[in-house]
């Protein structure tokens, strides 16, 4: 169960939870049509790191240089749990996607819930108003910072509480760091 | 008027829905809705496109209407039998939660918006 909390400043947090956020898919001009596609994303997590958030946030206010400063926003989207399951959840976007077991004994199913599946970050909050989600590390995405930062202000839902968020970001640098390793019977076959 | 494209710098729009039609395209629900809009001023709040004179604005987006509030969350369910067992507390439930709860209304869709612009 993970304990969420409210923070009482108006700055990004890592771990933040946001509803409506919009991925900007592309922008086309062709023969005097704009054309603009985006993604809107009911809620997605905040995954950047809290000091960087934190050193950009100060580096802003104190106004004394830009090092700090960052471009974007690393976000990852949360899918309702019951859609998740079925394979459903990107039905809106005309996605099918892979399906698990709802028998909770089935080891795909123990592995989503227990985080043994290095692509998913499941989540049941000690808050019953949020439904169970999955985070898919794989569909991360960034947001420019002060559109964001000014999207939060109306559009936070919450914030998942230290160590619940530290956990989540360790597994999605893990994930992103993996190595693909060759299969080594493919380079036998080619030594016949 | 002239106009042009020029992205990553923002105006602000302000737009007047007209009409609102539903067309299937490709076996996804689709609802357009017709916007006029006129650039009054600089607007930082959306930095992705910017258009800098009045045209014709066509919004598609493949959110699925789906209404599925025959199905009730567990906290709506919560709600009922507070409700029926007199311990209701009105201020305990944030209300607009309900809608995240609802099966079927949080999924990711998409927008696409269509201008054309004048030169």
């Amino acid at each position: 169960m993970i304990e969420i909390i409210h923070h009482t400043d108006n700055r990004l947090h890592q771990g933040d939870i946001i509803r409506d956020v919009t991925f900007i898919e592309n922008v086309t001009n062709v023969a005097n049509k704009l054309k603009i596609s985006k993604v809107i994303f009911p809620l997605v997590i905040v995954l950047s790191q809290e000091c960087d958030l934190l050193q950009n946030f100060n580096e802003r206010c104190i106004n004394k240089g830009e090092d700090k400063h960052l471009f974007s926003v690393l976000v990852a989207p949360l899918y309702n749990f019951e859609h998740f399951i079925d394979g459903l959840h990107l039905s809106d976007l005309d996605k099918k996607m892979q399906q698990f077991s709802r028998n909770k004994t089935k080891s795909d199913n123990r592995n989503l819930r227990y985080n043994n599946n290095p692509r998913y970050h499941y989540m049941e909050f000690k808050e019953p108003r949020i439904v169970p989600s999955v985070i898919d590390f794989k569909h991360y995405f960034g947001v420019e910072l002060t559109s964001l930062e000014s999207h939060r202000a109306s559009n936070i839902v919450c914030s998942v509480a230290s160590i619940y968020r530290e956990a989540i970001s360790q597994r999605f640098c893990s994930y992103l760091s993996r190595i693909g390793l060759p299969n080594a019977n493919v380079k036998d076959n080619l030594n016949d | 008027m002239k106009s042009s494209l020029r992205e990553f710098y923002p105006q602000k729009h302000d737009c007047k829905t007209q009409t609102t039609e539903t067309s299937d395209t490709n076996g996804i629900k689709m609802q357009k809705s017709i916007e006029e809009t006129s650039v009054t001023s600089y607007d930082s709040s959306d930095p992705y496109f910017a258009i800098d004179s009045p045209l014709k604005v066509d919004t598609y987006t493949s959110r699925s209407y789906t209404n599925n509030l025959s199905i009730k969350s567990p906290v709506q369910e919560k709600t009922d039998q507070q409700k029926n067992e007199g311990t209701y507390k009105a201020d305990s439930i944030d209300e607009s939660y309900h809608q995240d709860k609802l099966y079927g209304s949080n999924k990711p869709y998409r927008v696409v918006i269509l201008g054309l612009i004048d030169d």
